[in-house]
């Protein structure tokens, strides 16, 4: 019986962006005190499970905004639309969906998943002053001259570190096949990866796979003439690395496996390898230990994603946070105001306090969102259950 | 060992793409409709047969069945009351197929999300001939694809209704004169097409998970199968389908699977440069 609110809400969300799409136009905000927030991600495609999981988390924190009084400029109080938009991850899509978000449908506020979605997007964002967060891997979208695109994404190659830093010490030498998609992301992603993964001393090879390769045993039967360690998998869909996972030990892979941006459960336990998959060494900015906050936002997700908790999408609820504190603090909606606020403010986000900042030794703006500290962990099954230890820590 | 591996890749990719492309074949011959729902039949046959065997309780095999039967009852349906009207316009006929197959796809995504599903197969594990590893699943894949791809090769060539589709394939109007009724015969294709595309994806998803658009990749694939098997010829569709199993799984495994759709198509295009009509297809 609980499944049917659910079921019906999937099929409005999905049908207002089909709408959407058929130029009928998804106006969410009827109130005139209202700010349209765009969430541009996959709903549909491999990486939908993301894309879900990523709108709920901002749904979740526009409700938390709403339910606390809605967002202050000067004596009026504005309450936060989200409004779904449907690329499934593929840069047409974005670019119409995104025209059809700042044209016809007045967004200034947006979120993009997917570095090569993000760049294409920014092309429409930028000349039009919209401020765009960029649920995106990849270093190619973000410049020293970017004015209105935030990264919020975390970082795959940091994450990847402390997973390399950990087997160069424990296993050294190891030699390890790493797979990305075959796009913008999983390119920028790769080259960082490879760079630091040799410099620790590990044999390293990449290969790229499109979004939808869902035959493995060429691929497979390929690498286990290279009798590999470790399979590291990143930036992939959780539905795609689970697949190439179960092909991969139905050939006889008995090595292990590494995870340096999701290790996507939900997706492993479907393809009936969650298990196999135990012994793991994964780095995905999980909450270690959450705060009050953060634990609510979990327990908030698991409600409305019917489980699809994903770690790294914590941090889409966190920027809508530090938007509303940006928006209050510059006291107006001019996108550069608000922007220029985004630079130096810092809030309470649900692992502690968050801001942007520009990375040590880049050229970027204050862009770019700080971090978790990235911490190495393995997984065990323990009454059932897939719960991980902390194996090694990058402050360290 | 290591090449035969390779072949037998090959030849279990082969498989599924000459089982959609069979029934997409045989649909464009005698309706001249381009069945752009095909993927979608694909998927439904996957996902017909993960709720029969999670929430109905079945076991896989029956599962299969039910795939075929369900899948292949939609297509008779979709035959009667969509495609018949557009028999022969083609172009007509593609715009509607691809709008109802986008549809029936934003429909599944929306009803069932984007949480990918699963169905255990009977066939589990790995035979070891040395070096040699084949999958249980996808053995049986091929065995049941070839059986199927054969027996109704038989049907075609050998039975009643098979040396029906034949005359309506060669000409409606002729075939009529006959005492055949196109019509009946278009229905029984449609269904039969919509069969083995759910048969597919029941068979498939053991290996992968089941997804909405599961379907589009092999749909792309059997049309360049049958384009360059010859429009309409089972025979140059199940080759054409070997073929690009086969150039799938040497590209992928020697050199990268990023370049493998390019190389397939290349090969495709210098093929039908020399042979417009496809391998085995008439020339008209």
């Amino acid at each position: 019986m609980t499944r049917l609110p659910q079921q019906f809400g999937r099929f409005a969300r999905a049908a207002l962006t089909t709408m959407g799409f058929l130029g009928v136009g998804i106006t969410a905000s009827s109130a005139e005190d209202s700010i349209k927030f765009g969430v541009m991600t996959a709903l549909s495609g491999p990486a939908a499970a993301w894309g879900q999981a990523e709108l709920a988390s901002v749904e979740i924190a526009a409700d938390d905004i709403n339910s606390q009084g809605g967002i202050k400029v000067g004596d009026k109080t504005y309450k936060l639309n989200v409004v779904a938009y449907d690329h499934g991850y593929d840069t047409t899509k974005a670019v119409t969906a995104a025209r059809q978000a700042v044209s016809q449908d007045g967004v200034k506020f947006l979120e993009v998943l997917g570095g090569a979605p993000m760049a294409a997007v920014m092309t429409i964002t930028e000349p039009e002053k919209v401020l765009a967060f960029g649920q995106a891997e990849g270093n190619h979208w973000l410049k020293h001259d970017t004015n209105y695109a935030f990264k919020i994404v975390f970082s795959v190659a940091a994450n990847a570190r402390a997973n390399h830093t950990y087997i160069s010490q424990t296993d050294s030498g190891a030699r390890i096949v790493q797979f990305f998609p075959d796009d913008e992301s999983g390119h920028s992603i790769s080259e960082g990866i490879l760079a630091q993964g040799r410099e620790l001393g590990l044999d390293i090879e990449q290969m790229f796979i499109p979004r939808d390769v869902t035959d493995f045993y060429p691929i497979i039967t390929r690498i286990m003439m290279q009798e590999p360690d470790y399979i590291e998998l990143a930036a992939m869909p959780g539905a795609q690395y689970a697949l190439l996972i179960k092909q991969a030990l139905e050939n006889g892979y008995s090595g292990k496996f590494v995870f340096s941006s999701t290790m996507d459960t939900g997706a492993l336990k479907k393809a009936g390898v969650l298990e196999n998959t135990v012994g793991s060494i994964a780095a995905p900015a999980y909450f270690l230990q959450p705060t009050v906050a953060g634990q609510r936002w979990i327990d908030e997700m698991n409600r409305k994603t019917g489980g699809n908790v994903q770690a790294w999408v914590s941090s889409s609820y966190d920027s809508l946070l530090l938007l509303k504190g940006a928006i209050e603090s510059a006291g107006s909606l001019d996108p550069d105001a608000v922007r220029d606020a985004l630079r130096t403010i810092s809030v309470e986000g649900l692992s502690g306090k968050v801001n942007f900042h520009s990375p040590a030794g880049t050229d970027l703006p204050a862009h770019v969102l700080v971090a978790p500290v990235p911490v190495a962990l393995v997984s065990e099954y323990r009454d059932g259950n897939v719960v991980f230890s902390k194996v090694f820590d990058l402050k360290n | 060992m290591f090449i035969v591996q390779v072949v037998f890749n090959g030849i279990t990719a082969g498989a599924t793409i000459a089982l959609m492309s069979i029934g997409l074949t045989l649909i464009f011959s005698i309706l001249g409709i381009v069945n752009f729902v095909h993927g979608i039949m694909f998927a439904l046959g996957a996902l017909v047969a993960h709720f029969a065997t999670q929430s109905v309780g079945l076991d896989y095999l029956s599962a299969v069945v039910a795939a075929a039967l369900l899948v292949g009852l939609f297509g008779l349906l979709l035959e009667r009351f969509g495609f018949r009207r557009f028999e022969n316009l083609v172009l007509e006929g593609a715009v509607f197929a691809i709008a109802l197959a986008l549809f029936l796809e934003a429909a599944m995504w929306a009803i069932l999300g984007g949480s990918p599903r699963s169905v255990e197969t009977p066939f589990s594990g790995v035979f070891r001939l040395g070096d040699l590893i084949i999958n249980k699943h996808r053995l049986f894949v091929v065995v049941v694809a070839f059986t199927l791809i054969g027996a109704l090769s038989f049907f075609i060539r050998y039975s009643r209704y098979g040396r029906a589709i034949r005359a309506v394939q060669q000409d409606p109007y002729a075939a009529r004169l006959q005492g055949i009724e196109p019509h009946t015969i278009s229905m029984l294709v449609f269904a039969a097409g919509a069969a083995l595309a759910g048969i597919a994806g029941a068979l498939i998803v053991p290996m992968q998970l089941a997804l909405p658009d599961m379907g589009t990749a092999p749909l792309l694939l059997a049309f360049v199968a049958i384009i360059l098997g010859g429009v309409g010829s089972v025979g140059g569709a199940l080759a054409a389908a070997m073929v690009l199993g086969m150039l799938q799984s040497v590209i992928t495994t020697f050199w990268s699977p990023q370049i493998t759709l390019g190389i397939v198509f290349a090969a495709t295009i210098l093929i039908l440069l020399v042979l417009p009509e496809g391998l085995f297809g008439r020339k008209s």
